[in-house]
């Protein structure tokens, strides 16, 4: 089978008895942003580190189109990294941080600086070229990060959790940032992430690891609305794993998404008595925990707040109520 | 490639008559002569001696240097950074330039005789160790103590102890891996020390160090002394294992320890009189003895000028050069050393940061001149040398080559600890930047490692410009005279002419060191992974 | 100075090419780079080997000296340079010279006595070479069959004291007198490991006492302050009165006296200096061509040299001992003043050589720990 971009195939890393990566494949076509998205230790950066040369596998290829690079050097395969901790050189000031790579391709200094400018324009850094990288907060760290390196123009760029030491307001505008400016260059890119809002922000399909192994993969609409495992349920951060038949639905576990628990107007055909056990204040809504009437508990979202032991009535929207598989 | 040549250079160079060395000592242990010296009651009270003295100037410095470490771990005060700054200088100091600047002193102030004599005594050599080692105890002792959490002794306070108790049963037992490793250090210096003992000590004192060197020297029994050696390095090794044994304690401390440096406070009421105790102490104990000894370099028969410079450029038939020219080998030798050292001990720090199957080895075997006294290292040169092809007594080069032995640990234990403490993240991120295993080491872990390369290299340059033990067993030629070497001769020698002609050729030697001391501290400054592994 | 100069830069320059070529990891170039360097030392052997005029290098102990004009009617007469090198006392240059047996620093050495003569013919120090001018020198003095060291002069040491130091107490005259608490703390001698005249009062108080007395003797001397030198100069110039020391009596020659009467300022006829005869041993003077040395011919000609009366009638009033050869003649302070003990102590040659190693042992033990 001959494709562009990236193809993993049946890749596999063993650390002692613990199977880091178990026999994953998937694929990166030109253009195309995918995210790596999995609680920690599920062997995502693992993954991530085999494709970047960094690790051998054991078992399984990594090809660009038709070359295999199971074997090639991080140095040859002309791919780009980007690390959690922007792993930035301490000795080096911006600007020579972003030139880095170019000088590497045997770029002079005088041939890469006009490239270097762009870059740190693209990552709204302009002007920073002479500054210590020791002296940059963490956001910009990041863009000197990210601007260093896309700086050779590698064939894939991969980012492994390059949000993750940020607060979250800032992580959320840079994951915006970053999907504009991937997009803006039409490059392929892996995006590791164990955060589900940034992998959906970012990305255009995501695999959702999970011990070793990928369980999902699909683009993040797809997902979200049908996520079925309950473990995926879980991780997405979906409260509620039910029974489907008590609700509506097919006898075997479901999940029944919080926006599919409305207030019950009077008429809905699907409804159910609960009273209030607990809420927590979330901002823009109230998370309200409630209790059935057989003792099981579900979670919802309110615009108002409840009294503790009050009676709230919701009416249940089928298409909310997923099937999951065991 | 790196691990070659620095296995090579040191197996060669220290191994081979090191080994020699130990080989001829168990041979001749069992002969009548070393037997009867080594069980000799004469030489077991020199080894008593020795040993007494050594812990003797432990302690002595350790009381004098606290006070100061505290200050400086503690109090922000005007001069601290020139107080700290200063302190290196001591610390590389020739030998027999201290030698010499206090008998300056003793001369100076009548205490050479009358009422209070110090010259020819042991209080001389203990003053003098105490000087030499302060820096060793206030730097590793205050540096640490800076990092040390004051919560606990500030809970015990709460708790109801008195200022005395908190010290005495939390923060003195908080600093515990600082003050034995600056003891050990210390005792390490103190006991091997030789340039001090002979100068200062008078004909009759001896150590376990100068039995070496006058079996060898003075009394050419070979056999004898290659004995002494033996049991001193069997002395050297024990501590070194104790030494390193509380340093990877210290470095465990450091890194489980809080790292948050507290800020450090403004000194007011009986604050200050610490303070000025410490600072005033250091200054007169230091300050003294260099400034007496500037003094007596100017002094002439016709009241103060520089005639005793201007004589250093004339021969006396004392040294096989003249002593301007012992200077210039001395110059050119610490260069030599400093680059030799820079070389291997860089190479075999690369090596062991690659974390290979020999890097602990290395890293051990490295470290050893630092426990091989120099007067081991210059005997076991002497009789490992002494045959052709392999006759390298006699050759210029064998001087530097010893001092840059003696420099390696302290490039090794300065730069190791900086590649180590590279990310490996930093490494991959140059490597999927396109940059192969070569152009890493040339673009990440070299520039990285520069400042750390730099201030091993300034130490070598000034133990070398220092080294007197090692350099005293190589055959006196013009080319193998060293300025200690001259400055040791000159001093062993009446008539003020010579006397300050010595003493102007260590205020000089004593310049030259003290600026690679200032270079150590630029670029060492706080961090505290470089300065040898010890400041 | 200019050959050396050049040899530390191209080892300088050697070192930081090695450096740069192992700091840029090529194995290729670390072995030009060595390659290099020994080029660099054999280019070193070359410029040293290169010589002008014939010149030698003669080693002695720190109490040699001579008349300017002596050595320089040698070069004159040879054409040969002669270059002094002092290393210390005659113990000291012994030791040095035994260290760097057969590849020596010099060419040839003067000042070896007959207490460490031994010594330094164990060692295979010399060379042998019978002067013709040896002929005319007395049997008592040529102590070796093989003419492997050539006698030059000869002396007594004795214990010498400054006469004005001792106002109403006698100077001392007799070696039992020096650990005489009337005595105490005013005499100061010589370490024998390190010093001729040390060596030679230790072995003289061996043959006053004998082998069972004389480690007494020395616990007394050492319990009445005794004070120890490493060498001659630094006790009669630093501890002894002549020096401006505090010390009156110190251990010196019989023929010291002149030396004083010569030095004296405001000048004199009475030396100040006084000389306890009971205490003096015979020490003789040699000198020898050192093995391996390059210049053998040149060197034979500085000992010829060395027996001729230029050098031989210089010695007196420089080394204040008394010249071998007994045609040389003495200079009229020293037939004035300097004295010859009449039966100086002395010690069978091969006595001194089986037990030498084991008394100085037992000096160090007795007298400095």
């Amino acid at each position: 089978m001959s494709s562009d971009g990236l193809r993993v195939d049946g890749v596999s890393v063993h650390f002692g008895a613990t199977r880091a990566v178990d026999d994953v494949s998937f694929t990166v076509a030109p253009g195309e942003t995918v995210a790596l998205l999995g609680p920690s230790g599920c062997g995502k950066s693992t993954l991530l580190r085999v494709v970047a040369g960094l690790e051998r596998p054991e078992t399984g290829t990594v090809h660009w189109a038709n070359e295999d690079l199971t074997s090639a050097p991080p140095e040859r395969r002309d791919f780009g990294l980007m690390f959690q901790d922007h792993a930035l050189f301490a000795h080096r000031s911006v600007a020579e941080n972003v030139a880095f790579g170019l000088k590497m391709r045997g770029q002079r200094a005088a041939e890469s600086a006009k490239r270097v400018s762009e870059m740190l324009d693209l990552v709204d850094l302009a002007g920073f070229d002479d500054r210590s990288v020791e002296a940059l907060s963490g956001g910009e760290a990041q863009r000197v990060a990210l601007a260093r390196a896309l700086a050779p123009s590698p064939r894939l760029l991969m980012l492994d959790e390059p949000l993750g030491s940020l607060d979250r307001a800032l992580r959320d505008r840079l994951a915006t940032d970053l999907r504009s400016v991937l997009a803006q260059l039409g490059q392929s890119a892996i995006h590791v992430t164990h955060d589900q809002d940034e992998a959906f922000t970012v990305a255009d399909r995501v695999a959702v690891m999970q011990a070793g192994q990928i369980v999902r993969i699909g683009t993040p609409f797809e997902i979200w609305n049908d996520p079925q495992t309950a473990f995926l349920a879980t991780f997405l951060g979906h409260p509620n794993i039910v029974e489907g038949s008590r609700f509506g639905g097919a006898p075997g576990p479901a999940t029944l998404l919080t926006t599919a628990l409305t207030k019950a107007e009077g008429d809905e055909p699907l409804r159910v008595e609960t009273t209030v056990v607990s809420q927590e204040f979330r901002g823009d809504h109230f998370r309200v925990r409630v209790r059935t009437a057989d003792g099981s508990e579900l979670v919802a979202h309110s615009t108002h707040q409840h009294p503790t032991g009050s009676t709230m009535t919701f009416a249940i929207d089928p298409t909310g109520l997923i099937p999951l598989v065991d | 490639m790196a691990l070659v040549l620095a296995v090579c250079f040191f197996g060669f160079f220290f191994g081979y008559p090191v080994i020699t060395l130990v080989i001829r000592g168990l041979r001749s242990i069992a002969d009548d002569r070393p037997s009867q010296v080594l069980f000799g009651s004469a030489f077991l009270r020199i080894a008593w001696f020795s040993l007494w003295q050594a812990v003797v100037s432990t302690v002595a410095t350790l009381i004098v240097g606290l006070p100061a470490a505290f200050a400086l771990a503690r109090f922000d005060f005007a001069g601290r950074a020139l107080f700290r700054a200063a302190l290196v200088v001591p610390f590389v100091l020739p030998t027999v330039v201290v030698a010499g600047a206090f008998e300056s002193v003793f001369t100076r102030f009548g205490l050479d005789s009358g009422a209070i004599v110090l010259k020819d005594t042991v209080w001389a050599v203990l003053l003098a160790h105490v000087f030499f080692n302060y820096a060793v105890v206030v730097r590793v002792v205050g540096t640490y103590w800076e990092s040390v959490d004051r919560r606990p002794a500030q809970a015990a306070r709460v708790l109801g102890a008195s200022a005395r108790t908190a010290f005495v049963r939390i923060t003195l037992p908080q600093l515990r891996p600082a003050l034995v490793s600056a003891a050990a250090i210390v005792f390490l210096f103190s006991f091997t020390s030789f340039g001090v003992i002979l100068l200062l000590g008078g004909p009759g004192m001896a150590t376990i160090e100068t039995e070496i060197w006058r079996y060898a020297v003075n009394r050419i029994e070979f056999d004898v002394a290659a004995a002494v050696a033996l049991l001193q390095l069997l002395a050297v090794a024990a501590l070194i294992t104790l030494t390193s044994y509380a340093e990877s304690k210290r470095e465990r401390a450091r890194r489980t320890g809080t790292q948050a440096k507290t800020r450090l406070t403004a000194p007011r009421g009986r604050q200050w009189l610490i303070i000025f105790g410490a600072v005033g102490s250091a200054t007169a104990l230091c300050g003294i003895p260099i400034f007496t000894l500037i003094e007596r370099s100017l002094l002439t028969g016709s009241g103060y000028g520089f005639a005793n410079y201007e004589a250093l450029g004339t021969q006396v038939s004392l040294l096989p050069t003249s002593a301007a020219a012992a200077l210039t080998n001395s110059v050119s030798y610490a260069l030599m050393a400093a680059a030799i050292a820079l070389v291997v001990g860089g190479c075999a720090a690369w090596a062991a940061s690659q974390g290979s199957a020999g890097a602990r080895l290395v890293d051990v075997g490295l470290t050893l001149p630092l426990g091989t006294s120099a007067v081991t290292l210059g005997l076991g040169v002497l009789i490992a040398f002494d045959r052709s092809p392999i006759d390298f007594r006699s050759a210029w080069w064998i001087v530097p080559v010893l001092h840059a032995l003696i420099g390696i640990p302290f490039v090794l234990r300065g730069v190791l600890p900086t590649l180590r403490g590279i990310s490996p993240r930093i490494r991959e991120a140059a490597a999927t930047l396109g940059a192969d295993p070569r152009a890493i080491r040339r673009e990440i872990d070299f520039p990285l490692a520069t400042k750390a390369l730099l201030v091993g290299a300034a130490f070598a340059f000034a133990v070398s410009l220092g080294e007197f033990g090692a350099t005293s067993f190589v055959p006196r030629r013009p080319s193998t005279t060293t300025a200690p070497t001259a400055i040791f001769r000159l001093l062993g020698q009446p008539g003020d002419q010579l006397r300050g002609q010595a003493m102007a050729l260590s205020v000089i030697l004593m310049l030259v060191t003290a600026a690679s001391a200032l270079v150590i501290e630029r670029f060492a400054g706080r961090d505290r992974a470089s300065g040898g592994g010890f400041l | 100075m200019s050959p050396r100069n050049t040899r530390c830069r191209a080892a300088i320059l050697a070192v930081v090419f090695t450096m740069l070529a192992a700091a840029c990891g090529g194995g290729e170039s670390v072995v030009a780079s060595q390659s290099g360097a020994s080029g660099a030392a054999s280019d070193t052997v070359a410029t040293t080997a290169d010589s002008g005029p014939a010149s030698i290098t003669l080693l002695t102990h720190d109490s040699f000296a001579l008349s300017e004009t002596t050595l320089s009617a040698f070069t004159a007469e040879t054409g040969i340079v002669v270059t002094q090198l002092a290393s210390g006392d005659a113990g000291q240059m012994v030791s040095e010279a035994i260290l760097t047996a057969g590849n020596p620093v010099g060419d040839v050495l003067f000042g070896i006595d007959n207490t460490f003569l031994q010594r330094g013919l164990d060692a295979d120090l010399f060379v042998a070479y019978e002067s013709p001018n040896v002929a005319a020198v007395a049997d008592e003095f040529r102590l070796d069959a093989e003419n492997r060291v050539t006698p030059i002069d000869y002396g007594d040491v004795c214990a010498n004291y400054w006469i004005d130091e001792f106002g109403d107490t006698p100077p001392p005259s007799s070696l039992d007198d020096l650990i005489d608490p009337a005595y105490a703390d005013l005499f100061v001698t010589q370490n024998p490991e390190t010093s001729s005249p040390g060596m030679a009062f230790m072995l003289a108080t061996i043959a006053k006492y004998g082998e069972d007395g004389w480690e007494d003797y020395w616990t007394s001397l050492r319990n009445n302050g005794v004070e120890i030198s490493a060498g001659w100069e630094d006790a009669y110039y630093g501890s002894f009165t002549a020096g401006g020391g505090p010390r009156p009596i110190v251990m010196s020659y019989a023929s010291s006296p002149p030396a004083e009467v010569l030095f004296a300022d405001p000048p004199t006829d009475t030396p100040p200096t006084g000389v306890l005869l009971d205490s003096c041993f015979r020490q003789i003077e040699f000198a020898g061509i050192l093995s391996g040395s390059d210049n053998v011919t040149e060197a034979q000609q500085l000992i010829d040299f060395m027996l001729t009366p230029t050098f031989q009638e210089d010695i007196p009033l420089n080394m204040f001992v008394f010249p071998v050869l007994p045609d040389a003649e003495l200079p009229q302070v020293f037939v004035d003043h300097a004295q010859l003990a009449d039966n100086p102590l002395t010690l069978d040659p091969a006595s001194i050589a089986a037990n030498r190693d084991g008394w100085t042992e037992r000096w160090v033990e007795l007298v400095l720990r």
